[in-house]
C-alpha cells in the first residue's frame, strides 16, 4: 500500500445467507442460499479524500463500511487500513434514553473509544455544538429527534480520527441539521482526515466530495473522481452523473412509459461553485425515449424541503429519440445564493407525474442568510 | 499504524489482552449507564435491591431459622445466611444477565466494532452493585448482632476474587451459548432455581449426609460461599475437595478467554 493511501481494499467479498425457516431451538435462521453482498470488490482510497457512495438498498455499501470498520468479518479478500477509525453507522448509538444527555455524552464517548478526561476536555465544544445547552440535564428520551440527533452527531465529529466512516448521517433531521453535517465533514476533511459517506442523497455531497462510488448488487459499477474546474469560461462546474446513477434516483409512477434521463449536467461560467448563483446556468438533460403519447418534462427547483420555488417545462413530442440533449437555462440574477436542488418529472397531459428523478444536484450553500429568501425579484422598498 | 482485515480475523492472545484492556471503561461506563438508567427508571431506584435483600433474609429466616430450626450454632441465623444470600444473588444475576446480553445489545455490535466480551463483562460490573448492598447489609447485621471480626477478614479480598472469576466464567460461557441457542435464557434460569438447593445459602454444609457431599464439592458457588463464611463468620475451613469447583471455574474462565478470542469477530455474523 502506498504512503498517501488510507485504505486499500482487495477483492473483497462477503457471504451472507438467505434464512429459510426458522429453527425453535437456534437463534439463527436455517442457513439457505448464499448470497455475496459484497462480491470481489477491490478499491484504493486516499488520505484526505471524501468518497461519496451511493446506490439501491441492499446493494452492499453499508456491508463494505461494516467491514471496514470491523464490524463484520469479510468472506474473502483483504482490507488494510493506515489509521485510526472511527465509525459511525448509526447515529445516537447506546444511547440510554433515561440519562441526561450530559451522562450520555460519557456513555456514547466511551463506545467510540474516548477515555473520560478526552471527553471532559471537549464538553463543552460538544455541548456548544448540541445547541441546547439548556436541555442537556434531561434524559434523551425527552429530547425530540432532531435534538437526539444534534446530540449524537456533536459527539461523533470530536472523535480524533484518520479515517471517518458515515452510514446514512443526513438520512434524518432537518436542512439545517443537514447543512451542519456536510459542513463538519468538510471540516473533517480540511484536518486531512478520510472520509467515507454512505448515502442516498448523492446531491448533498456533490461540492465536498473528491469521487463518487455507486454500489449495485455487490459491486462497484461506476467510481468517478470528481474534479470541479477552476478555469474561467463555459464548463461544467458540477460532475456529470452517470446513467446508472440517474437509475437509482429514477421513480417511475407509470410503467407503460419509455423514457430515460442519461445523463445531467450544469453548465456554468463562473469560476467556482460559491460563486455559481452569480452567472447564467445551463442544465442539460440528455434524455432517451420512446413514446407514443407527447409528455412535459419538467425541471423544478426546490428548496430543501422538496417545495418547488421555480419550474420551467418543454413538450417532448410523440416519437421515439436517443440521446437527445435538453437544455433548460437560468439566467443570472434570479436566484440567490442559496440551498437548493434540481429535480425533473415527466408528466402526461393531465399533469400526472409518470416519472421522478427528485433532488439530482444540489447546490449547498452554507453562508445562506435565511431573511434573503430564494428568487431576487424586484422588489423595491421606499419611505414616504 | 496499518491494520490488515482478513476472513481468518486471527487475533493475538496479548493483542485480545490488550484490546480487552484498552476497552475497559467502555464495560464500566456500560455497567454505570444501566445502572443509572434502571434506578432512574423505578421510584424505588437503588433501594429495591435492599428491600428484595431484606424480604429475601426475612423469608429464609423464618422458614429455615425458625420454623425448620437449622442449627447454625453460635452465630446467628440471619447473619449466618446473609454471605450465602449476597453471593447467590450475584451469581444467579450475572447468569440471567449474560444469558441475553448479546441479544439485548444486537443494534449496539451490529453498528460498531469493540471487543464483545466487554458486554457481559459489563453485566457482571452491573451485578456487583447488588453484591455491595448484600456486603454493607451483612457487616451492619454482624455488628448488630454483636459479632467479632477476626482475622479471617484479611482472606475475604482473595475470597472476592474468587467470586468475581467464578460468576465472569460461568457468565461468560452462558452468554456465549446464548449466540447459539434461543433457549438459554430460560435454562439458565431453570438451573439456577434448582441449583440453590445443592448450594448451601440457607443452611450449613453439615447438614448434608457425607456421601452426598461430592455434589457440593463440584459446585463452585457452593466453595465460594464456605470460604467465605469461614473469612466473614469464623466457620471451620471448609474441606479441601471444595477447591475442585474452584479449579473448575479457573479452568473454565481460561477456556472462556481463548473461545471469545477465537470468536471475537464472528459473533456479529453468529447472530
Amino acid at each position: 500500500m502506498s504512503p498517501e493511501t488510507a485504505i486499500s481494499i482487495r477483492n473483497l467479498s462477503k457471504e451472507y445467507y438467505r434464512a429459510e425457516k426458522s429453527s425453535p431451538f437456534s437463534r439463527k435462521a436455517n442457513k439457505g442460499t448464499g448470497f455475496l453482498a459484497v462480491n470481489n470488490i477491490s478499491l484504493d482510497i486516499k488520505k484526505g479524500e471524501i468518497v461519496c457512495i451511493t446506490g439501491h438498498n441492499g446493494s452492499g455499501k453499508s456491508t463494505l463500511l461494516k467491514m471496514i470498520a470491523e464490524v463484520t468479518q469479510p468472506t474473502a479478500g483483504e482490507i488494510e487500513i493506515d489509521g485510526k477509525v472511527a465509525s459511525i453507522l448509526e447515529i445516537g448509538i447506546g444511547f440510554q434514553p433515561e440519562i441526561s444527555g450530559y451522562e450520555n455524552i460519557f456513555l456514547s464517548g466511551a463506545m467510540y473509544g474516548l477515555k473520560k478526561s478526552e471527553i471532559e476536555k471537549k464538553i463543552d465544544k460538544i455541548i456548544d455544538m448540541f445547541g441546547f445547552p439548556e436541555f442537556i440535564n434531561t434524559p434523551v428520551k425527552y429530547y425530540s429527534s432532531g435534538m437526539y440527533m444534534r446530540l449524537a452527531f456533536s459527539i461523533i465529529v470530536n472523535i480524533e480520527a484518520d479515517i471517518y466512516l458515515f452510514d446514512e448521517v443526513t438520512s434524518v433531521g432537518d436542512t439545517e441539521f443537514r447543512t451542519k453535517v456536510t459542513r463538519e465533514i468538510s471540516r473533517l476533511k480540511s484536518n486531512n482526515a478520510t472520509i467515507l459517506v454512505v448515502t442516498h442523497t448523492p446531491a448533498l455531497f456533490s461540492r465536498i466530495s473528491d469521487k463518487f462510488i455507486i454500489f449495485d448488487k455487490g459491486r462497484i459499477s461506476v467510481s468517478k473522481s470528481i474534479d470541479v474546474p477552476n478555469n474561467i469560461g463555459k464548463v461544467n462546474a458540477l460532475p456529470h452523473f452517470s446513467e446508472d446513477h440517474l437509475a437509482n434516483l429514477k421513480e417511475i409512477h407509470d410503467d407503460t412509459i419509455s423514457f430515460d434521463i442519461t445523463d445531467i449536467c450544469l453548465k456554468t461560467s463562473a469560476i467556482d461553485l460559491e460563486r455559481i448563483f452569480d452567472e447564467k446556468m445551463e442544465i442539460c438533460a440528455t434524455v432517451n425515449y420512446d413514446i407514443d403519447k407527447s409528455v412535459l418534462m419538467l425541471m423544478t427547483i426546490n428548496d430543501m424541503l422538496g417545495n418547488i420555488i421555480a419550474s420551467s417545462s418543454i413538450e417532448i413530442k410523440t416519437g421515439s429519440a436517443t440521446s437527445k440533449e435538453i437544455t433548460f437555462e437560468i439566467p443570472s440574477g434570479y436566484l440567490k445564493p442559496s440551498t437548493i436542488s434540481l429535480g425533473f418529472e415527466i408528466l402526461n397531459s393531465e399533469k400526472k407525474s409518470l416519472i421522478s428523478y427528485p433532488n439530482i444536484i444540489s447546490t449547498p450553500n452554507d453562508n445562506k442568510d435565511k431573511w434573503s429568501g430564494y428568487i431576487d425579484l424586484p422588489i423595491r422598498a421606499s419611505e414616504k | 499504524m496499518t491494520k490488515i482485515i482478513s476472513p481468518d480475523g486471527h487475533i493475538g492472545t496479548l493483542d485480545y489482552l490488550k484490546s480487552i484492556w484498552a476497552s475497559r471503561h467502555l464495560a464500566i461506563t456500560l455497567a454505570k449507564g444501566e445502572v443509572k438508567n434502571q434506578s432512574s427508571m423505578n421510584i424505588t431506584g437503588i433501594f429495591l435491591n435492599i428491600i428484595q435483600s431484606l424480604i429475601g433474609l426475612a423469608i429464609y429466616w423464618i422458614v429455615f431459622g425458625v420454623a425448620i430450626g437449622i442449627n447454625t450454632g453460635e452465630i446467628p441465623y440471619p447473619v449466618f445466611v446473609l454471605p450465602g444470600i449476597f453471593i447467590w444473588h450475584y451469581f444467579s444475576a450475572i447468569t440471567g444477565y449474560c444469558s441475553n446480553c448479546f441479544l439485548l445489545s444486537q443494534n449496539l455490535i451490529d453498528k460498531l466494532y469493540f471487543p464483545r466480551i466487554c458486554i457481559p463483562i459489563s453485566k457482571v460490573l452491573l451485578g456487583l452493585v447488588d453484591f455491595t448492598i448484600g456486603f454493607i447489609l451483612f457487616v451492619i447485621l454482624f455488628i448488630c448482632f454483636g459479632q467479632t471480626f477476626t482475622i479471617n477478614w484479611l482472606a475475604f479480598p482473595l475470597i472476592f476474587i474468587m467470586i468475581i472469576i467464578c460468576v465472569s466464567s460461568i457468565g461468560l460461557f452462558i452468554s456465549f451459548i446464548s449466540l447459539f441457542s434461543m433457549d438459554t435464557t430460560r435454562i439458565a434460569a431453570q438451573l439456577t432455581n434448582f441449583l440453590i438447593f445443592i448450594t448451601p445459602v440457607f443452611y450449613p454444609d453439615t447438614i448434608i449426609p457425607e456421601n452426598f457431599k461430592f455434589i457440593l464439592y463440584i459446585n463452585p458457588v457452593a466453595g465460594i460461599i464456605e470460604y467465605a463464611r469461614w473469612s466473614l463468620l469464623g466457620t471451620p475451613l471448609p474441606d479441601f475437595k471444595y477447591l475442585i469447583g474452584i479449579a473448575f471455574t479457573i479452568c473454565l474462565a481460561i477456556a472462556v478467554f481463548f473461545i471469545f478470542k477465537k470468536y471475537e469477530k464472528r459473533i456479529t455474523d453468529l447472530m
